[in-house]
């Protein structure tokens, strides 16, 4: 188990108890009334219970004073927010914090010794998801690019260039794994406005953000050149893993690129 | 009543991701913001990212190229574990990039470790500096790492404290394409020992002679990547995974585990 890349082997504590690493989010939907039908269907907007996951750390100790330092290099290493990986998914990370350590107690009949020394937190991830260690970049043209995702939506920031004149309209679409266009945004660059050939747009889909970076560097907030249709949500429910088929992006024109990170519920 | 009221106060920066590190960039976990424009790293220094030109032929997961525009940082993936696939996240430089993080470290004892693929440096221009903690002249007193030579230069390890230089140069250089891993000691007397592992090979190393630390660092010191200072200097151009400073003696297997 590495805490922040460091394995805690490093420090002489064994991780000996672990729950609720592989315990899938809990998730709750809102729900949208369905016209004309009885009844209501979900709705995009969700919320996600933290997960909770109890750990235990065992340490050999040579004195009293070997354990207090001990305890003091995990409660350093259990600090502030912590990026979490496992021996079975080094791939991965889990951000979450831990609550204070408990040290087991001593059974009454025991005679007291340093040798060893058994510690319990839980690891509290508040969103439930565990995340690809290594960023996606991916290339997008005019004809669609495949973006596999997670087993979770993802974020992502698409950076848009090529020269840009004004009323022109855009559009970025997102289709399903079988070709079909789920969403289309249209960003078109107001009248009086316009990019240059070096100039790029940067939105953030998680954010919402549309943000012009001119060629000395010069960002602007330009959320007015999003003017139609829907905002495009990556969405693993496009994408057949199994058949290794997977939603696309595609855009009408310039160039473009994404950066995203896969996101999974497991 | 209870004393303190509210409890002891928690740090903000409890909710920002964490490290002990002195300074630790790893581009997979910088945190970019698309509008103000810059790159936080874990350990929490704000970088700001220059290059005037477009860079071409940067490619993506699936080995698409595409050009960077005008200040649009190169993200690229490539191939670090040596099995063809294109599955570690870094930043491409070409011969005008520059980032730089303002810090105020204080001269000490410490070990470092800078993670690339070469893409020219080492036979490009003699002086192409990785990486450097120097003043935005360029000058002053600070670290950095540059080429030995014109043509077929060696990676140095340069400490100075202001008026006296000692350099640490290796004896081996790396092709375009190699995975090159440098790391350092920087000790209490101000000796250097500059390592070098390539491709996962053996290390070999050189050490300085020792110098006594200067009272500070040069002031408004930056640690900036693939440059020396804001405009002079020559830039090295590389892949970059990731720089890590951390206080004290040199562990080369903690130093090296990945967040």
């Amino acid at each position: 188990m590495w805490i922040n890349g460091r394995d805690l082997d490093d420090d002489g504590w064994t991780l000996t108890g672990l729950a609720g690493w592989m315990a899938g989010a809990s998730v709750q939907r809102g729900v949208t009334a369905l016209q004309n039908i009885g009844g209501v269907v979900p709705n995009s907007q969700y919320t996600v219970d933290q997960r909770t996951m109890p750990v235990t750390f065992e340490r050999s100790l040579t004195s009293i004073t070997d354990r207090d330092a001990a305890l003091y290099t995990l409660q350093d290493r259990l600090r502030g927010l912590l990026w979490v990986r496992f021996d079975d998914a080094p791939a991965r990370v889990v951000r979450c914090i831990a609550t204070p350590l408990v040290v087991e107690p001593m059974a009454e009949v025991t005679v007291f010794s340093v040798a060893a020394i058994r510690v319990r937190c839980t690891l509290i991830a508040y969103d439930g998801a565990s995340y690809d260690t290594e960023p996606q970049v991916r290339a997008l043209a005019t004809t669609p690019v495949e973006i596999p995702l997670g087993t979770l939506p993802s974020g992502g920031i698409v950076t848009w260039g090529g020269a840009w004149t004004a009323t022109t309209a855009r559009t970025l679409i997102l289709r399903d794994a079988g070709g079909v266009a789920r969403t289309t945004m249209t960003v078109t660059a107001p009248s009086g406005e316009s990019l240059a050939s070096t100039d790029f747009l940067e939105i953030d889909l998680l954010r919402r953000y549309v943000t012009k970076v001119t060629s000395a560097g010069v960002r602007t907030n330009e959320y007015d050149w999003y003017t139609s249709g829907d905002w495009i949500t990556l969405d693993p429910a496009y994408q057949d893993r199994a058949a290794t088929r997977y939603a696309t992006l595609e855009i009408s024109a310039g160039t473009a690129q994404i950066t995203y990170r896969k996101a999974y519920a497991l | 009543m209870s004393f303190p009221p509210y409890g002891p106060p928690l740090s903000p920066l409890a909710l920002s991701p964490q490290t002990s590190d002195l300074f630790h960039l790893d581009f997979r976990y910088a945190t970019i913001d698309a509008d103000a424009g810059t790159i936080t790293t874990p350990s929490g220094h704000v970088g700001t990212f220059a290059r005037a030109t477009t860079l071409a032929s940067v490619s993506d997961a699936a080995g698409t190229t595409y050009t960077a525009l005008d200040g649009q940082m190169a993200w690229e993936q490539r191939d670090w574990d040596n099995d063809g696939v294109r599955e570690s996240f870094g930043w491409r430089t070409g011969s005008s990039d520059r980032l730089a993080f303002p810090c105020n470290l204080r001269p000490m004892a410490l070990a470092g470790l800078i993670e690339f693929i070469e893409t020219g440096a080492v036979i490009g221009t003699a002086g192409a500096t990785l990486l450097a903690l120097r003043a935005a002249d360029g000058s002053g007193s600070g670290f950095y790492i540059d080429t030995s030579g014109t043509a077929s230069g060696y990676y140095r390890f340069n400490y100075t404290s202001g008026g006296t230089t000692r350099t640490a140069t290796l004896g081996t250089r790396p092709v375009s394409g190699d995975r090159v891993q440098l790391y350092w000691q920087l000790a209490s007397d101000g000796a250097v020992t500059f390592y070098q592992s390539i491709n996962g090979g053996v290390a070999t190393s050189q050490t300085s002679a020792a110098l006594a630390f200067p009272a500070t660092w040069v002031a408004s010191a930056s640690l900036r990547l693939n440059s020396r200072g804001t405009s002079a200097n020559p830039l090295a151009g590389a892949w970059y995974r990731r720089v890590r400073l951390v206080a004290g003696a040199l562990n080369a297997t903690t130093i090296m585990e990945r967040r």
